[in-house]
């Protein structure tokens, strides 16, 4: 019997023993609470409050000209040379990499070769990227988290390597809560091998619970929020 | 402090936990520590739920999908298995530990992995997982920054969510100086520590062949798996080397994205206060190519192999028991915080991977009342650890359960299962008990002062030594109760 048969059998044998089968015991529960009546405030407020709350920043653009000023300044104010990258069009900015382009900012789009040692070269010289550019599948205002799925023209390690994140955000693709967004697109798990949750920067608090941000991940996070 | 007992023929040996909870109360500092970093975690919670009116629904629902998934668990596995198999996943099923430990090694060993990096994994603790990597011959890097510390000083983490709440940044400082040759600017201040943290664990990333990951929730729907972080080690671990493992509990599956979503948001809540975890991260399966090998089609980065381990190693046992419920739980360390054993002793005094409530259950669960016996007894019953509890496991219900087989063993000293045996006999005969209730009445009170016994005789001794005896009550319960009910019309 293959152990995947053994433990299935086990499993079996002992849900039918029947203790606390479905619903486990009687246990008292609280009255349940009144539903969160819904923000006061509009979704792109609250969306700015919570996620800047976390030390994140949101940056208001008029326009896509407005909105690629905004991501070439955040470039120009590290001096970064180049950017790591989403295809334009994931990125949902036309014209970005032309006026990256004109500033002299490389685009890089972040394919990994197979075999080695060109796959770790490619990683070392992708480490040294000091900003990330990608779009956004979804945000939740609530929380002030964004929804990025990894795909085709869509590196993961864009949101994710780089010390500074510039994420692009059309205001249509905010909802209220996590719920909320997941009922608007069931699929989203669906589209690429990586769907992540990214709530502000990366933070730890292990060393005697003081807050530390960008201790692996991104300790910048920017999201350029269009109309 | 152990020491009178030691003398005493009547009184048994102090347990291993009384022991170990003896030294962290005596190591200096410690208690303090602990207690001002669970206090922060707990105030943290206490305010996130307060502002979060759905919050005890929430913990209903959570609980109902948690009591579903334990009830049927054979049936969400299968499903699990075949969404992820779609997904170009492997899945590994290892029953006990030492079949875990010898998966993952024959993975490593497969693909040539001389270099692995690690997310904070608990199931990796539980089966040792890292001895047998470098047994054979690999190179084990923790990634997540207090799990990182504790491995350079040689020390299993103190709590689930919070590895090295134990250590001061002075002790912190301390390891990376002798372990890391960290100069002093580098540890002057916890933002300079995290940095140079930041900047030889990227060196460990960028290198590795193969990384290992815990998984917080399996979801049977799509075979994905779930891995929450606030550092973004997890990410980095399961989207830069090659080869991917995740360590999953046979029992941390959640039927689908919804229920997930729910276990999400009260999973950050009870850990850190927090709306949700910096990083939420659902992977489905290895980076995907396109047949005809178009870049522009294919993903550009992620790891080409995903392996799944589930481990067994004792939880189908408990399914069908009294202790399933012990099966709820995800991991969100808030009964630790909120015990008030834990908060005074820490982690370590527990002796083994999971402490505080859950593990004082989880543990002797997993692994037999041997060695373990004395863990259900590091609790006052107070009930905080049910209160708090995001899905609302009764763990004071389960504790008494292991206390109560524990007792029926031959290891409890004789002179206890007498003395219990001769007080169910007595509880169970109303005049006699009110006979003896007078007896302990007057018996209490000689010799003390201010209605407190300093010191009680014979066997009793051990329960003075670290706190004062009630005098018992000028009136019993039984003479209050006649009195009340002549007193109804």
């Amino acid at each position: 019997m293959s152990a995947r048969d053994q433990i299935l059998a086990r499993v079996a044998t002992s849900l039918r023993r029947g203790w606390g089968a479905g619903g486990g015991h009687a246990h008292r529960t609280p009255p349940r609470a009144t539903p969160e009546k819904p923000a006061a405030l509009p979704l792109r407020d609250r969306f700015t409050s919570e996620l800047e709350a976390l030390g994140g920043r949101v940056h208001a653009a008029r326009s896509d000209a407005e909105a690629i000023q905004a991501v070439t300044g955040i470039c120009a104010e590290r001096r970064a040379p180049c950017v790591l990258a989403w295809y334009e069009e994931h990125v949902g900015l036309p014209g970005l990499r032309h006026a990256l382009f004109d500033r002299k900012i490389g685009y890089d789009t972040g394919w990994l070769p197979d075999g080695e040692p060109a796959r770790s070269e490619r990683l070392q010289s992708l480490g040294r990227i000091a900003v990330g550019v990608t779009g956004v599948a979804a945000a939740i205002a609530d929380s002030g988290t964004i929804a990025v799925v990894s795909g085709p023209g869509r590196p993961r390690l864009a949101s994710l390597l780089p010390p500074v994140h510039v994420a692009v955000l059309r205001e249509d693709r905010l909802y209220a809560s996590l719920p909320a967004l997941l009922a608007a697109h069931p699929g989203l798990a669906e589209q690429g091998s990586n769907l992540v949750l990214i709530t502000g920067p990366s933070r730890t608090a292990d060393i005697e619970m003081t807050l530390t941000r960008g201790v692996h991940g991104p300790g910048e996070v920017h999201v350029v929020l269009l109309p | 402090m152990s020491g009178p007992h030691e003398d005493r023929m009547s009184v048994p040996q102090p347990l291993s936990f009384h022991r170990r909870a003896a030294d962290a109360l005596s190591t200096p500092d410690l208690p303090q520590k602990i207690e001002r970093a669970t206090a922060r975690l707990v105030a943290a919670r206490h305010a996130s739920f307060a502002a979060f009116p759905e919050g005890e629904a929430l913990r209903d629902e959570a609980r109902a999908i948690r009591a579903r998934v334990v009830g049927h668990l054979d049936q969400h596995l299968i499903r699990f298995e075949a969404e992820l198999q779609k997904r170009g996943g492997h899945l590994h099923w290892a029953a006990t530990d030492d079949d875990a430990r010898r998966i993952v090694v024959g993975i490593a060993r497969a693909h040539e992995v001389r270099n692995v990096v690690k997310g904070k994994s608990m199931v990796s603790e539980e089966i040792e997982l890292n001895g047998a990597l470098e047994a054979a011959g690999v190179h084990v890097v923790e990634t997540d920054l207090g799990e990182y510390v504790a491995q350079l000083a040689g020390e299993p983490p103190s709590h689930i969510v919070g590895p090295i709440i134990h250590k001061s940044r002075e002790d912190v400082a301390a390891v990376f100086r002798e372990k890391l040759d960290a100069a002093e600017e580098d540890v002057s201040d916890a933002a300079r520590m995290t940095a140079l943290a930041r900047r030889t664990l990227r060196a460990e990333f960028l290198r590795a062949d193969m990384g290992i990951s815990g998984t917080n929730f399996g979801v049977a729907e799509n075979g994905s798996i779930c891995l929450v972080t606030n550092e973004g080690n997890g990410r980095l671990t399961t989207s830069l080397p090659r080869v991917h493992v995740a360590l999953l509990g046979l029992e941390r599956i959640v039927p689908t994205v919804a229920d997930l979503a729910i276990m999400l948001r009260l999973l950050a809540r009870s850990a850190t206060g927090q709306k949700l975890t910096v990083y939420s991260n659902l992977l489905s399966g290895p980076r995907r190519r396109h047949p005809s090998g178009s870049e522009a089609a294919s993903e550009p980065d992620g790891p080409d192999e995903v392996h799944v381990v589930l481990v067994d190693n004792g939880r189908s046992e408990l399914l069908g028991t009294e202790l399933a419920e012990i099966l709820y739980c995800i991991r969100c360390g808030a009964c630790l915080n909120t015990c008030p054993v834990f908060q005074n002793v820490g982690g370590h005094a527990y002796g083994s991977v999971y402490s505080g409530p859950v593990g004082a259950v989880l543990t002797p669960a997993l692994r037999g009342l041997d060695g373990f016996a004395d863990l259900p007894h590091a609790s006052s019953l107070c009930g905080a650890c049910r209160e708090i509890c995001p899905v609302r496991i009764d763990i004071p219900r389960m504790l008494l359960a292991l206390r109560a087989k524990g007792a029926r063993r031959s290891d409890t000293p004789a002179w206890v299962r007498q003395g219990l045996r001769m007080y169910a006999w007595l509880a169970r005969r109303p005049r006699l008990f009110a006979v003896a209730a007078r007896a302990a009445r007057v018996a209490t009170r000689m010799g003390a002062r201010d209605g407190w016994r300093r010191s009680l005789p014979g066997p009793l001794a051990g329960w003075t030594d670290h706190r004062d005896f009630p005098v018992f009550a000028p009136r019993s319960f039984q003479r209050l109760w006649r009195e009340r009910e002549r007193r109804k019309p």
